[in-house]
């Protein structure tokens, strides 16, 4: 019985090697994790997804970590692509293409209110509807590698309150 | 109780109010059959101080907003109702209390981030004994300080769906405390970011779709006693320093993403006498440094313990660890973190010497387990003899597993006190 179960492994482990060539793949909330900050994804909206040269899918619940990911000189070498979801339809699109929203009225998960549109709505549009800056995707790593996350350290305290008032 | 007692000054108050000025704190009631039927309205005349009392009923209001120094106390069966609409009271101001409320249905938004209660830019607030029912978000504070938030009940819709919000949401905020709260059925039980001084006590935070509770960039923080049942993923403490996480208990949290505990970029912290039960994996520390690791209980947990390289100059030490499939995994051969007399069941060394410390190091780390964090496939040979063989010759002649993590001196017994305190 044992002996007969081997080859059956062996074919399922193949259709899995098998199943992870392909490309990029809409992100599960709930269930996939972030490669960067080990968060579970929750808001597909801000997510994003990169490609290695060996077809190994990365997914990330935000910008932040897909970019930080990418200027941390990830293993196993640049890879073969990054993909963000558009913030309209949380469609993935080339990160090379998208424009970022940033510092607008749009709360990422990771604290740097960064969001990703398609070309379809134009730059002075975003501003007007969202706030903050448009920027590309090159600007959005040479800020995440400056910058990083929100480091704890950098903020001692909070604001003090009523400044909302 | 209270209310009835305080009924016949309640009356005197509001007749002696209603006829004169009033130079000490007032008292009115709002209630459906009058004569002030409206909370709107008894906001809209109330001074500082007063206290206004919410007879039962259902109040659908519109957004309330509460911006004077006032009490707002519901009865039983007072009822203030979003209509699926909009965030259902909001508070922003000093000394304000909202208690004993229900507030519910708000309805599901894409744009905005509705809220059961928000408080924004309040201070010395307190929201007790509240019930929040089928809102995005349940209580919500930004921008706040010197708050409190205790007693409540806080029901999510339960649905998986991604717009579902947080349930107890905290938002650059200073000195707030959580305390003796029930959270259920939301995104995150509590969630907090940018957030600093503040305490978590006695909440049970259970059945949240993705964590029960919520940490990041939260820096000299406190929680004990709290319990984190069966969450989508567990609780995750990230990019925060000085946090003294005390007497919780993380449990059932299954799944390949879930984690009793996962600490990512944590420094200089304090995780003592928690309780970590049956999950997929207890704790987790992935870019964290200089932490304290003690007295804690791991049982019956996938991993109990997972120590990646990059977590460096830990310690743990006086923890119990039982009937766990792996004890401790780590992605490399070297060690950064010490490990000191911790109890391991799966120690098999003697104390000659009786001095309560077994005599030879235990080595808590399997070569199954090196194989499994490299190619998690492999999985699936977990009872295979062949691993069981893998891991006894690699006890006998360590090549592989990490020769520097071992505790040099197990405990023969778990360690009294210890997780039960």
């Amino acid at each position: 019985m044992r002996v007969a179960a081997w080859p059956a492994v062996g074919f399922i482990v193949a259709a899995m090697l098998a199943a992870c060539g392909g490309g990029i793949r809409p992100l599960v909330a709930g269930t996939d994790a972030c490669e960067y900050c080990r968060m579970t994804v929750s808001d597909v909206r801000f997510g994003a997804e990169a490609v290695s040269r060996t077809g190994r899918v990365y997914t990330f619940d935000s910008i932040e970590c897909a970019a930080s990911w990418l200027a941390s000189a990830p293993q196993g070498g640049a890879p073969r692509g990054v993909w963000v979801a558009d913030y309209s339809t949380g469609a993935l699109i080339p990160a090379d293409s998208a424009l970022f929203v940033k510092d607008g009225s749009l709360r990422s998960p990771m604290g740097r209110a960064l969001a990703a549109f398609d070309g379809s709505i134009g730059r002075a549009a975003l501003v007007e509807r969202y706030g903050g800056d448009v920027i590309g995707w090159t600007d959005v790593v040479a800020f995440m590698r400056a910058q990083g996350l929100p480091g704890a350290a950098a903020r001692q305290s909070a604001p003090a309150a009523h400044d909302t008032h | 109780m209270r209310v009835r007692q305080g009924l016949p000054c309640l009356a005197a108050a509001f007749l002696a109010c209603f006829s004169t000025w009033c130079a000490e704190a007032q008292v009115v009631r709002v209630d459906p059959a009058g004569p002030v039927r409206s909370i709107r309205a008894a906001l809209a005349t109330a001074r500082p101080r007063t206290t206004i009392i919410v007879g039962a009923g259902i109040y659908r209001e519109g957004r309330l907003r509460i911006d004077k120094s006032v009490t707002l106390a519901g009865e039983p069966g007072a009822i203030l109702d979003g209509e699926g609409q909009h965030t259902v009271l909001e508070i922003g101001g000093d000394s304000i209390t909202v208690r004993g409320l229900v507030v519910r249905n708000t309805g599901m938004s894409q744009t905005e981030d509705r809220a059961g209660i928000l408080a924004s830019g309040a201070r010395w607030c307190r929201i007790e004994q509240i019930r929040s029912e089928r809102n995005l978000f349940g209580i919500y504070l930004a921008n706040s300080a010197d708050c409190v938030i205790d007693g409540n009940t806080v029901i999510g819709s339960g649905t998986s769906q991604t717009l579902q919000g947080n349930g107890i949401q905290v938002w650059q905020s200073e000195r707030i405390t959580v305390s003796s709260n029930v959270v259920t059925g939301h995104r995150d039980g509590i969630y907090f970011e940018f957030v600093t001084n503040a305490t978590v006590a006695a909440n049970e935070s259970r059945g949240n779709e993705r964590y029960g509770m919520h940490f990041m960039f939260s820096n000299d923080c406190r929680y004990e006693r709290n319990v984190f049942r069966a969450n989508g993923s567990g609780v995750a403490v990230m990019y925060s320093h000085r946090v003294a996480m005390i007497a919780n208990t993380f449990e059932r949290n299954w799944g390949s993403a879930a984690y009793g505990l996962l600490l990512k970029d944590i420094s200089d912290s304090e995780i003592r006498d928690n309780r970590f039960l049956s999950n997929s994996t207890g704790l987790y520390l992935e870019d964290s440094n200089r932490n304290q690791v003690t007295g804690n209980e791991f049982t019956g947990n996938g991993w109990a313990l997972k120590l990646l390289a990059s977590a460096q100059d830990n310690r743990m030490a006086h923890n119990a660890f039982a009937g766990n499939t792996f004890d401790v995994s780590t992605n490399s051969r070297h060690s950064f973190s010490t490990f000191e007399n911790n109890y391991w069941d799966r120690y098999r060394g003697y104390d000659l010497d009786r001095n309560g410390t077994g005599d030879v190091p235990f080595a808590p780390v399997r070569l199954f387990a090196l194989i499994v964090e490299q190619s998690p496939a492999s999985l699936m040979m977990l009872r295979s003899p062949l691993v069981d063989a893998l891991d006894l010759v690699e006890r006998v002649l360590p090549v592989l597993t990490p020769a520097e993590m071992v505790d040099r001196s197990p405990l023969m017994r778990p360690p009294v006190g210890g997780a039960s305190r």
